[in-house]
């Protein structure tokens, strides 16, 4: 299995209020999974919880066969680095970087970025974007910072993609641009990926749709 | 991430040119004020330690006692009653037992030279003026060896007083307030005896007025003559090997003889409590200069992490740990704590440079060095580049580990864009 939720509960504030509900399922490698639901469903929060940036109340993730739970904080560091990349609703770009500097950055914490450059630029080739690698961020447009974002979540060839509203922010031709690019990663490289959005149009692009409502699944 | 605060820095020119300028104005500063306090207190010191002996021994000036006179005049008499007794000071004062402290210095290996001296004070008449000086009587080649004087010779050699036959080497200053030159005669006279003429053989500058217009050195023998105290000697000017010294052997002297034995420092210690009063002002003003600076760098990345917040949220989720985003902040500010220090204490080197070549208490009648006397020492570089680099980091600490201490989940979920 390549992502095992096993009962994820997630209570915030005080008086706690319960946003997850015994969250149970697994996803294959290789599966390209969609997140849907209602605002307010839990989709984002569990998103974040199955990609180690947030931890549950309760219950426990595996990635790989690997439990979160049992991680020390500088191999979850390590694994966050080599195995997931992240796609955000805005792009976060570091504004003092050129694209390809920016699709780099993950590779600089191992200093391995002369070797990971060629495949950096092939990946903004491969988005279209091979006049714009050496502008920085305020030089792109809103489509093109997204493919970059895409190309730095993919420069260390991770095992897992993680998606967060990536379509959010873009006009329905960037949108359609960058669903072929996550299907094509999906296709070619085996990568699992897993996409929240509320845009049924691409959620069927996935393989299969997770439906979260009052922070249970409804349907698998 | 040193690569990615370098690429910070470079891309918010106007906040790191004022961050910048205020470590650079704080070490330039520092370099400034530090080497004109120090560097008149290094030529107070040298004038001090250098113009005159490191330990003096001198003799006590004895005050009588009722009872002190009883033994001379009644030595059988069991009770002695006094109409009008005893009191005053002593007539002659000296070292009773010079032979004895020339021996004690000879064997001494702490010690470098020693000058035996007669001091008297005295009245000096040229023509129709006179004045009151300090008649310092030596030998002459002795006295060399405690103290600089050969090398402030104005007019003559020091040596020249050295074979006696009542001949005189004068403060210039003192020369200019009676009118007198080189090769002309003076009147010494204690105010008891009759004046006895001295020839002008030479003069001397050292730099401090009290001495320059204040002081004639001449061959012990002839002081002795003028004092009526032949034989006496009531100073010993004494120089050690190592002027740190000098202050504990002469204590340790000063218990084992009924002269008072005092130190340079002792000696001139109203100029040291000067210094420590001017050591004050000098860090309570380092004290706000590395505050200013680093409110300054502190104000400026507090700011920074406040606006970078969704970079961070981003480098954690690429797995750069907390400890790398607090290098990140803290790196900026060794950055520009490195090269703020080192500019502005290389600006503050040349500022000082120019310093030194500015006119200051010089003059016909003046003292002091004629210009202004600037220290360059290496303590005070390196204490200018801690400063800098010390208010830098430390400014930047609490930013930086603010932004260490940020999850990217509570930027995500705060909607940080």
């Amino acid at each position: 299995m390549s992502i095992v939720a096993h009962n994820i509960e997630k209570l915030f504030g005080d008086p706690p209020t319960h946003v997850l509900k015994g969250i149970n399922f697994e996803i294959q490698t290789g599966e390209f999974v969609s997140l849907t639901g209602r605002s307010g469903s839990g989709k984002s929060t569990l998103l974040y919880i199955l990609s180690s940036l947030d931890k549950p109340t309760r219950g426990d993730v595996s990635l790989s066969g690997l439990s979160l739970d049992q991680m020390s904080e500088t191999d979850l560091h390590l694994f966050r680095n080599q195995k997931i990349g992240f796609v955000f609703q805005f792009h976060f770009l570091l504004p003092e970087l050129s694209a390809l500097e920016n699709v780099l950055m993950p590779a600089r914490k191992l200093k391995q970025e002369n070797e990971k450059r060629p495949y950096a630029i092939d990946l903004l080739k491969q988005f279209g974007l091979q006049d714009r690698i050496n502008n920085l961020p305020h030089q792109l447009s809103g489509g093109e910072m997204q493919r970059v974002a895409i190309a730095r979540a993919l420069v260390m060839s991770p095992e897992f993609i993680f998606a967060d509203e990536p379509t959010g922010n873009l006009d329905s031709a960037n949108g359609e641009l960058v669903m072929r690019i996550f299907h094509d990663i999906n296709v070619k490289n085996k990568t699992t990926i897993v996409m929240v959005t509320h845009d049924q149009e691409f959620a069927k692009n996935a393989s299969r749709q997770i439906h979260l409502a009052d922070g249970k699944v409804v349907s698998v | 991430m040193l690569y990615l605060a370098y690429r910070h820095l470079i891309s918010r020119k106007k906040q790191t040119l004022f961050t910048f300028l205020g470590v650079f104005f704080a070490a330039c500063a520092y370099v400034v004020i530090a080497g004109f306090f120090l560097g008149f207190q290094d030529y107070l010191v040298d004038q001090l330690i250098n113009n005159d002996a490191h330990i003096r021994v001198s003799a006590r000036e004895e005050i009588i006692n009722e009872r002190d006179l009883d033994r001379n005049f009644f030595s059988e008499a069991k009770h002695i009653f006094w109409t009008v007794p005893p009191g005053g000071r002593k007539d002659e004062t000296k070292i009773e037992n010079p032979q004895g402290w020339y021996s004690r210095l000879e064997k001494d290996p702490r010690v470098l030279a020693y000058s035996p001296q007669m001091t008297a004070q005295v009245i000096i008449t040229r023509a129709n003026t006179s004045t009151t000086a300090r008649l310092i009587g030596s030998d002459a080649l002795k006295q060399q060896r405690v103290t600089n004087i050969k090398n402030q010779m104005k007019e003559g050699h020091f040596s020249d007083i050295a074979v006696g036959g009542n001949r005189v080497i004068v403060g210039d200053e003192l020369l200019a307030k009676i009118g007198a030159r080189v090769s002309e005669t003076l009147l010494i006279s204690n105010g008891k005896n009759t004046p006895t003429p001295f020839k002008i053989v030479g003069s001397f500058h050292i730099g401090i007025r009290s001495l320059d217009q204040g002081v004639l050195f001449a061959a012990l023998q002839d002081v002795q003559k003028i004092a009526q105290a032949t034989s006496q000697v009531n100073e010993i000017a004494i120089r050690v090997t190592d002027v740190e010294n000098a202050r504990s052997i002469a204590e340790s002297w000063a218990k084992i003889s009924p002269e008072q034995v005092q130190s340079w420092d002792i000696i001139n210690s109203n100029v040291l409590n000067v210094f420590n009063i001017q050591n004050a002002t000098r860090y309570l003003v380092t004290f706000v200069i590395v505050l200013v600076a680093g409110f300054g760098v502190y104000n400026i990345l507090n700011m920074i992490v406040i606006q970078k917040r969704k970079d961070i949220a981003i480098l954690r989720s690429m797995g750069f740990d907390q400890n790398e985003v607090i290098f990140l902040f803290l790196s900026q500010g060794i950055i520009l704590g490195l090269i703020g220090g080192l500019t502005g204490v290389f600006t503050g080197y040349w500022i000082c440079r120019y310093l030194e070549t500015i006119s200051f208490g010089g003059g016909p009648l003046g003292s002091g060095a004629g210009h202004m006397t600037i220290s360059f020492s290496q303590h005070i570089y390196f204490y200018g580049m801690l400063i800098a680099l010390i208010s830098s980091t430390a400014a930047s600490f609490l930013p930086a580990r603010a932004a260490g201490k940020l999850t990217p989940i509570e930027i995500i979920r705060s909607g940080a864009e």
